[in-house]
């Protein structure tokens, strides 16, 4: 494992903490896909998609997808770039003295999980698959992290669908029973791991098949959102799935529950046919008004730079490691230097898309400094919107209060005060 | 006679034992390791030196690089991260006590100011575009007249664009701008000083405050020389 390991884990430990605790009460999100909004059928969906899967394979690995997901198509990323494996380390004392993991392991028990994308061209849609890579809106309700919305252009996202999804089919709307399907999820324990937000709630009814517990509490965490099932997969392919979901991933959570062929029929029926509230918007939170008491560094530090930011943006020198992909690239984004973990770093700035240096602190039009137009920007992407050229931090987790966003912003109105 | 031999025999073969075991602290078949006084890691040696430079003590955070890295004087920035940290720290240390810490005969302040110079030119070098080395050196070539021109215009430019996070260098550019009859230009550059420093003497400014190095004192320029 390489040594940068440490800090790494300290600060997605930190960085957790202020995700907290998975949000089983997330509201329905707008969904940029085509029919969310209105339950469409499945043949809206259509066998044209072009894009290049070379390309796409390309673009996987450039995006470093595989240090975070597993089935990629390219071996797993090594342990000291792998988010996912060095969490599961520390979470099963395989990294770390005792006395750290103390530390570290209330942080990053709940960022253990990634979907893997084994077998993705046998079940995803590629025209979801381009759509949701522009503008990932949240799958996965129990999942602390999400997936963060990369550097991508249209082309490059068409690509890696090619190259990850399956062809879109243009199938008739299913034709089950939709009462006795919707009977079913609530009988057959779905709503245990699952919800479908836009419908009324499903009972969590005991699963109608034993898990292990370690694999049950995955199951749990990466169980996604079902409204998005009509639009991530063409009929067909769910009832394949429904039947025997390890036949088509073999490391699949999913179990495969004792259904009939009809009654698999019956729960796709409600799949695609069920009436989807439209997804209410949720329009950015207003800033809080700036502190008039005295905010110091040490303090925005502790509570914000260093708990939360620090993780991705720091200095490779200083750091054991390379910095983060927030400072010496990673995940696809080119290095911008940015160093969040002390004063002067801070104060740095960070590279622009010209090379050169701009402040984090400079402002935008409306007098925001850029840094807490980045914070409240994630609020504005978890909200389903987007946020064009300032992308929302801390990337793929959840955004910071608004309270600590005061706290940042307060800071730096009263001209960044060290002490 | 046999009960002697048998007594001798018994001593003979568990003396050395209770002499192991007396001087090792043995337990039975267990051994208790004495601890032993761990020395600070090159790391963290480095990083104390940081501390100590940060807290105006630049004796102690030279003293920490030299205790890690003992012919600093020799390396080359960029070769090493952790030497490289070592190099900077030995070289503000110089920088922020006129010189005078790690001064000897062979090295006078002055010169000790040049080796400070020129090595922070080379971690610029190494870490092109970095606001918070550049800061540095800005500050370090304040302090040699005949190289305040190049860093005025160095930390004027980052004091522009609103890059510096050092209360060192607004001060020494506070410094500069008093010298250039630019009072303005002085007391914004303090303010930031007084805001970003724990310690508001380092903002402290004289207008006529003249450069701690004198111009032609300085016998040899070239680190290397300085060997």
């Amino acid at each position: 494992m390489r040594s940068w390991v440490l800090p790494v884990a300290v600060s997605v430990a930190a960085l957790l903490a202020l995700a907290g605790c998975p949000n089983n009460d997330k509201k329905p999100k707008p969904d940029p896909s085509p029919s969310a909004a209105t339950s469409s059928s499945a043949s809206s969906l259509t066998a044209a998609h072009g894009g290049d899967a070379a390309k796409g394979k390309a673009l996987v690995e450039k995006q470093q997808c595989n240090r975070c997901h597993d089935g990629t198509g390219f071996e797993a990323a090594p342990q000291g770039k792998h988010c996912v494996h060095c969490h599961t380390d520390i979470m099963d004392a395989k990294f770390g003295s005792a006395e750290s993991r103390v530390k570290w392991q209330p942080r990053v028990k709940d960022i253990q999980d990634a979907p893997s994308l084994e077998a993705s061209s046998k079940r995803l849609g590629k025209k979801w698959i381009e759509s949701y890579l522009l503008l990932p809106v949240d799958q996965r309700p129990a999942l602390v992290q999400a997936m963060p919305r990369l550097d991508l252009t249209p082309e490059q996202a068409k690509d890696i669908a090619a190259y990850l999804g399956a062809d879109d089919k243009d199938e008739p709307k299913p034709t089950g029973d939709v009462a006795k399907g919707r009977q079913l999820l609530d009988t057959k324990g779905c709503g245990t791991c699952h919800k479908m937000t836009g419908v009324s709630p499903l009972a969590a009814s005991p699963v109608a098949v034993p898990l292990e517990p370690k694999e049950y509490g995955r199951a749990m965490r990466v169980a996604p959102d079902l409204r998005f099932v009509r639009d991530k997969m063409a009929p067909s392919r769910v009832v394949a799935w429904l039947t025997d979901p390890k036949a088509v991933k073999a490391d699949s959570s999913m179990p495969k529950i004792p259904l009939s062929d009809a009654e698999v029929k019956d729960v796709v029926a409600y799949l695609y046919n069920a009436q989807i509230e439209a997804p209410r918007v949720t329009p950015p939170p207003q800033r809080l008004p700036v502190l008039t008491r005295k905010v110091t560094f040490e303090e925005v530090d502790k509570k914000v730079f260093h708990r939360t930011c620090w993780h991705c943006h720091s200095e490779p020198d200083y750091a054991i490691g390379d910095g983060g992909p927030g400072n010496s690239g990673g995940l696809g984004f080119k290095p911008r230097g940015l160093n969040l973990s002390d004063y002067a770093g801070i104060a740095a700035g960070f590279l622009n898309d010209k090379g050169e240096r701009e402040s984090v602190f400079a402002k935008d039009a409306a007098g925001v400094p850029r840094m807490v137009r980045a914070l409240v920007a994630r609020h504005a992407e978890e909200g389903g919107a987007p946020t064009g050229e300032v992308r929302g931090m801390p990337l793929g987790y959840a955004p910071l209060s608004l309270e600590d966003i005061q706290l940042v912003e307060s800071w730096i109105a009263q001209g960044r005060p060290r002490s | 006679m046999k009960k002697l031999v048998a007594s001798f025999l018994f001593l003979a073969a568990f003396a050395p034992i209770g002499l192991v075991a007396g001087d090792a602290s043995a337990c039975g078949m267990s051994v208790r390791l004495e601890p032993i006084p761990e020395r600070p890691t090159p790391v963290q040696e480095i990083a104390t030196g940081e501390k100590s430079l940060d807290s105006g003590n630049y004796l102690a955070a030279a003293n920490a690089v030299t205790r890690t890295f003992p012919a600093i004087r020799n390396a080359t920035a960029g070769t090493d991260p952790l030497q490289t940290r070592g190099l900077r720290v030995l070289a503000m240390s110089i920088v922020r006590s006129d010189g005078k810490v790690a001064a000897n005969g062979q090295w006078t302040p002055a010169a000790n100011l040049e080796w400070a110079a020129q090595t922070l030119r080379e971690i610029d070098q190494k870490r092109p575009n970095d606001p918070a080395v550049q800061a540095d050196l800005g500050e370090a070539l304040a302090k040699i007249t005949r190289t305040q021109g190049e860093a005025y215009k160095l930390l004027s430019r980052l004091a522009d664009k609103d890059l510096m996070g050092s209360p060192h260098a607004y001060a020494a550019l506070a410094q500069l701008r008093a010298s250039k009859g630019d009072e303005q230009g002085m007391a914004a550059a303090v303010k930031r000083c007084e805001e970003m420093t724990k310690s508001p003497a380092v903002c402290k400014v004289s207008p006529a405050a003249k450069p701690a190095e004198k111009p032609g004192s300085v016998a040899v320029a070239a680190k290397v020389a300085m060997l």
